[in-house]
């Protein structure tokens, strides 16, 4: 059974890289727009991961990690943040909130891959 | 182009964010002190910068990079949104669109813009500091027959997403194992608690991949864990000294247990 990563960014194109990539190694993705639209699926489902992005509008990566964590079915599920090489503080801000992992940004189709297995498995 | 097409994606994208940008930017013009259209202007740069490096767009990731960095002085209110600022960011906003086109152009023009955009912030020349930083050492080189590695991870490690087996996989990934179980601090069936990591491994790793191939097991573990790695034929002999010197020193116990008998 093919697992599922749910993708939580604001940028259509990054959301379809991150769903194209993954698809193409077996994996289900599931889209999410912002933090809140991200909080309400990854409450109502389960995931092998969570991908999110942490600067998005309204309810931003932040502060879904600390939500995300603060349901019970987030126990063990892995969360991954996009960052990028200037984000030191964000980084460290994320990794409180109960983050596991993260890529930087820019990071190519191959590179998201590798973390992905790293955290989910194949 | 395909209807999915991540390229024509980013396309249709830009110029949404940039005209998120330029709205932000006339609207400052007036509000200079209002916050949340210092955060748009900003989450629209760096959504910018992040998806057009992703998809090929270096020149304009460039220019956005350092687009970004001088705005980010705005954000932290080390320099105000005056008009001039806004007219040169207005003018880098044009810019950035030209630049969004198509990913092989380059960027004539592109360091005057951040040049008058570095004199509006009030910056006299690009940080050139990040050069100091001074190097790490270097990591060991790969050793003759591996390394021998022993860890534990954080308490909460599990809750948080980490998965034991998958590391032990990605270092059997890297070589021949074997690895046993450090039991000292599992509690007793009644007071385990299921979400709680209380067990450790030692993993005997035959590779002639370098150090940084562990610490790539590991990078995102190092906060909180216990880790060390030392050579395995190092640790195998200091073992092995060990195991001498307790046979000695055993056989000096029975020695003198002898004398003592009558």
């Amino acid at each position: 059974m093919s697992k599922t990563i749910l993708a939580v960014d604001d940028s259509p194109s990054v959301r379809q890289m991150v769903s194209m990539t993954l698809a193409g190694a077996g994996y289900k993705v599931i889209q999410a727009v912002d933090g809140s639209d991200g909080y309400a699926k990854a409450a109502a489902g389960r995931f092998d991961a969570v991908l999110t992005d942490l600067n998005m509008p309204g309810m931003n990566g932040i502060e879904f990690i600390e939500k995300y964590r603060q349901h019970p079915g987030s126990r063990g599920v892995p969360i991954v943040f996009l960052t990028t090489e200037s984000d030191g503080a964000l980084k460290q801000r994320a990794k409180a909130a109960g983050a596991t992992a993260w890529i930087v940004k820019p990071f190519k189709p191959d590179q998201l891959l590798t973390i992905i297995r790293k955290v989910a498995g194949a | 182009m395909t209807p999915s097409d991540p390229v024509e994606i980013f396309r249709q994208e830009s110029g949404e964010l940039l005209d998120t940008l330029e709205l932000g930017l006339l609207d400052l013009a007036t509000r200079p002190d209002d916050m949340d259209l210092v955060d748009g202007v900003f989450r629209a740069l760096h959504t910018l910068k992040g998806s057009g490096a992703m998809f090929g767009f270096t020149a304009a990731a460039a220019f956005l990079h350092d687009f970004e960095t001088a705005f980010d002085q705005v954000r932290k209110g080390e320099a105000p949104a005056s008009p001039q600022l806004i007219t040169v960011a207005l003018a880098a906003r044009d810019h950035i669109a030209t630049l969004c086109s198509d990913p092989q152009i380059t960027d004539p023009g592109g360091a005057d813009i951040l040049a008058d955009l570095r004199r509006a912030i009030g910056e006299a020349a690009p940080a050139a500091a990040e050069a100091a930083a001074g190097t790490p050492p270097p990591l060991p080189e790969a050793p003759g027959d591996g390394w021998l590695i022993r860890f534990r991870l954080p308490p909460d490690a599990l809750v948080y997403g980490t998965n034991p087996i998958l590391l032990l996989e990605e270092m059997a990934g890297l070589g021949r194992i074997e690895v046993s179980a450090l039991l000292a601090d599992v509690p007793p069936l009644e007071a385990i608690d299921p979400d709680t990591c209380r067990l450790g491994w030692t993993v005997r790793l035959h590779t002639d991949q370098p150090r940084e191939a562990i610490d790539d097991v590991f990078m995102f573990l190092h906060d909180g864990m216990e880790l060390a790695v030392e050579p395995l034929e190092a640790a195998e002999a200091a073992a092995a000294r060990r195991l001498r010197c307790g046979s000695r020193f055993r056989g000096r116990r029975r020695s003198r247990t002898a004398a003592r008998r009558p």
